[in-house]
């Protein structure tokens, strides 16, 4: 196991963060529903191999519990 | 602005249907829109949507929202002015300074005094009316192009 160091884990931290930021803005602008435009009501995250939650992007933070739930079923079955 | 310094250039907003943002898409010089420079601007669109967004969807009609036409008239570089150095000596004098650990008495240049021929090499002071420029320690300063004091560094065997 390779230990990290405070500065490289802010670094990758900060990538995964701005993932699901691009994700979240990529959504947004190129949507073609009012929902997502307007209210909103969408999330992003990226999740590791193993279906957890590694980074996210706070539209509705309620989405992100059940996203995680459901991909690791997914992934189990 | 004489006609072959003019240009009239055409962009578009543009967006799939359905979508409520659009992407500027330049058009170039289009002055008659035909059937093959719409069909250059809507394929333009759908790259710049996949470079942006990282997908695209070329089967799916495509919106202009805005047209945009952008007039440009070039005009001539203007040269720079000749060098007018004021007719008095460029090293006028030294000034009491603390520098590398010590104090020193060093030179002191006229900015306005300056020539193509000064060589100011640091640790130096450059006064002018509205500034004071210090010349570090291995550095060396000189008049440049329309009259801009450039410094270079010794050790990097950079030429002025």
């Amino acid at each position: 196991v390779t230990t990290l160091g405070p500065i490289e884990i802010e670094v990758i931290r900060n990538a995964l963060t701005a993932a699901a930021a691009e994700m979240d803005v990529t959504i947004w602008r190129t949507s073609r529903s009012t929902i997502v435009r307007e209210l909103l009501d969408y999330s992003t995250a990226v999740f590791d191999a193993d279906g957890y939650n590694v980074a996210q992007s706070a539209r509705i933070p309620q989405h992100l519990n059940s996203m995680g739930a459901a991909l690791r079923t997914l992934l189990e079955h | 602005v004489a006609p072959a310094d003019r240009r009239i250039e055409i962009a578009a907003d543009m967006r799939y249907h359905g979508q409520a943002f659009e992407l500027l898409i330049p058009w170039g010089e289009v002055t008659t829109p035909d059937a093959a420079s719409l069909a250059r601007l809507v394929t333009a669109f759908h790259a710049t949507h996949r470079e942006r967004f990282s997908y695209a969807n070329p089967d799916d009609a495509v919106e202009i929202v805005t047209l945009r036409a952008t007039a440009i008239g070039r005009l001539k570089k203007p040269e720079p002015g000749a060098i007018a150095p004021a007719a008095r000596p460029a090293r006028k004098g030294t000034r009491r300074a603390y520098e590398g650990g010590a104090w020193r008495d060093l030179p002191v240049w006229d900015r306005d005094a300056l020539t193509p021929d000064s060589v100011i090499e640091g640790p130096a002071i450059i006064e002018e009316a509205f500034a004071t420029h210090w010349v570090g320690r291995g550095w060396t300063a000189r008049l440049g192009p329309a009259g801009a004091v450039i410094a270079t560094r010794d050790s990097n065997g950079e030429t002025p």
